[in-house]
């Protein structure tokens, strides 16, 4: 990613109020890359102290006077895009126990607690798609590692999580570390981590079938919104400084040799923050011998 | 991310001189206990040979099985598909599973499918100036040509019950991927029964040919990469 790509999309989420991205300092010469990888851990997407444009707090006079002439051209930008985040509309909250218990188990339980997940990703970037074979090991104790190979087996991302942090231990050299701590680490964790340290609640949006909300300490906020006829939820939404940063919906409910209920075949997950859209395609589920 | 990829060749059978200095067989981890590294004149006059066997091969196909071993797991992680080769220079590496896709290198253009339930869909993917670079040097390769091998790799070959032609990375942003790439020959069919791509991590890629077929008659919309 280009340093004036870096740069505006820094000057969006300062417009916008969201966490900075530390992939960007600023200097006395202007903006410098940072070379070292962000301060990594779950919920590192939301753990980051918002700071303005050339390090000032954003209530500052000067950012104030600043952003108002820039503001003009970033709304253009986006309405051109067409990739704005949208803030996240708290709803009521519902009181309903069993139902509470129900969903809180389908979320947390709904991959086996040992398995590898063989998938087909495609993520679309721009005008350019990247398609991989994705394996996911996930094991009894929270961790998981997810491995993605490119053509002819070699290997393009490796990320290992645990209950406490992630890590990017392979990538492509030339590839932004940035998109991958900010972005693709929170989606792996959003889709497939048994969920943790959270607070739960159910809530109502109009008429719709009620939603789960876990909400953690580190900030991040997760909806899952269950299907009529299937444990597995429909669609979901990952939510960092109040803003939603990726939207999920979930696809032909399929049984998987093992498993105790139906798995979503195909995954569509749209990440606004860095501006890339997923297709995620289960092929096998192998539980452990 | 693709500089690292190979396929099969067919090699010319070449008979070693006596007296020749053993290889140690802990550096070549493909290799027999016996085997014995060419010399630099042996060595060349192995790929002249080579090169005059396979300019002959006009077209190429072979079913693979590609397997990763990590060494951090037990797992083995596999996939199978076809290669089909075109002289003098078009590839098609068509995987089947666990999923069906294929790249294609023709006309000097790169192309990239997916099939969704049996319909093709065309995608648009990145780093496609390496892609061309790589499939290019494999194009050579399956030629018998490994002159331009040179710059980017260092070469020797072995010889024992099998031939292995390992080739040793040179540049940095290459040796940071991989370790090797050794091609196993086997001796009396002089065709390359298995690719080792072995990376930095202690994983390897081991790709193994076969259902050869030399010159066969191929589909030329095979190679499209419209």
């Amino acid at each position: 990613m280009s340093i004036w790509t870096k740069h505006c999309l820094q000057w969006i989420n300062f417009s916008l109020g969201a966490p900075a991205e530390t992939g960007l300092r600023p200097s006395r010469n202007g903006w410098m890359a940072n070379n070292g990888p962000l301060p990594h851990g779950r919920g590192s997407e939301c753990e980051v102290a918002p700071s303005g444009i050339l390090g000032v707090p954003m209530t500052h006079p000067s950012y104030i006077r600043h952003s108002a002439s820039t503001c003009f051209w970033v709304w253009t930008l986006l309405t051109v895009t067409g990739c704005a985040t949208h803030r996240y509309e708290h709803a009521d909250p519902l009181d309903n126990r069993e139902l509470h218990a129900t969903y809180l188990s389908a979320v947390r339980d709904r991959y086996p607690d040992s398995c590898r997940l063989t998938q087909r990703i495609v993520v679309h970037a721009g005008r350019r798609d990247f398609d991989m074979t994705g394996y996911l090991f996930m094991k009894p104790d929270g961790s998981l590692l997810a491995l993605s190979l490119g053509d002819m087996g070699i290997e393009m991302f490796r990320f290992q999580c645990d209950a406490e942090q992630c890590e990017v231990i392979t990538k492509p050299v030339s590839f932004p570390v940035d998109p991958l701590y900010d972005g693709v680490i929170g989606d792996i964790q959003h889709l497939f981590a048994r969920a943790g340290q959270s607070r739960s609640y159910l809530v109502r949006r109009g008429h719709a079938t009620p939603c789960l909300v876990l909400q953690y300490d580190d900030g991040r906020l997760d909806e899952y919104q269950s299907a009529d006829d299937c444990d597995f939820p429909a669609r979901s939404l990952g939510v960092c400084g109040g803003k939603v940063v990726r939207e999920v919906t979930y696809h032909s409910p399929m049984s998987y040799p093992g498993c105790s209920h139906f798995l979503p075949s195909r995954i569509v997950l749209r990440n606004h923050r860095w501006h890339y859209t997923m297709e995620i395609t289960l092929l096998e589920v192998r539980r452990p011998q | 991310m693709f500089l690292q990829s190979a396929v099969s060749i067919a090699v010319a059978l070449l008979i070693v001189p006596p007296g020749q200095r053993p290889a140690e067989a802990a550096n070549y981890p493909s290799a027999p206990i016996d085997v014995r590294e060419l010399s630099p004149q042996e060595t060349q006059s192995f790929l002249t040979r080579v090169r005059q066997k396979l300019s002959s091969m006009q077209t190429l196909r072979a079913d693979f099985i590609q397997e990763r071993r990590m060494g951090a797991f037990i797992d083995t992680l596999t996939a199978k598909g076809t290669c089909y080769f075109m002289a003098p220079g078009r590839i098609r590496w068509e995987l089947r599973e666990p999923y069906r896709s294929a790249l294609v290198f023709s006309d000097g253009k790169v192309a990239k499918f997916l099939y969704e339930d049996d319909r093709l869909r065309k995608l648009n993917p990145g780093g496609k100036g390496v892609m061309k670079r790589v499939l290019q040097m494999i194009a050579l390769w399956l030629h018998g040509d490994f002159e331009g091998t040179k710059e980017f790799f260092d070469l020797r070959v072995l010889r024992g019950s099998v031939f292995i032609l390992r080739l040793e990375p040179r540049h940095k942003q290459m040796k940071e991927i991989i370790r090797a790439i050794e091609l196993t020959m086997d001796a009396d069919s002089n065709h390359i029964k298995k690719v080792t791509i072995r990376e930095n991590r202690g994983d390897q890629i081991v790709i193994t040919f076969v259902h050869e077929e030399l010159n066969v008659d191929l589909d030329e919309a095979l190679f499209a990469v419209d």
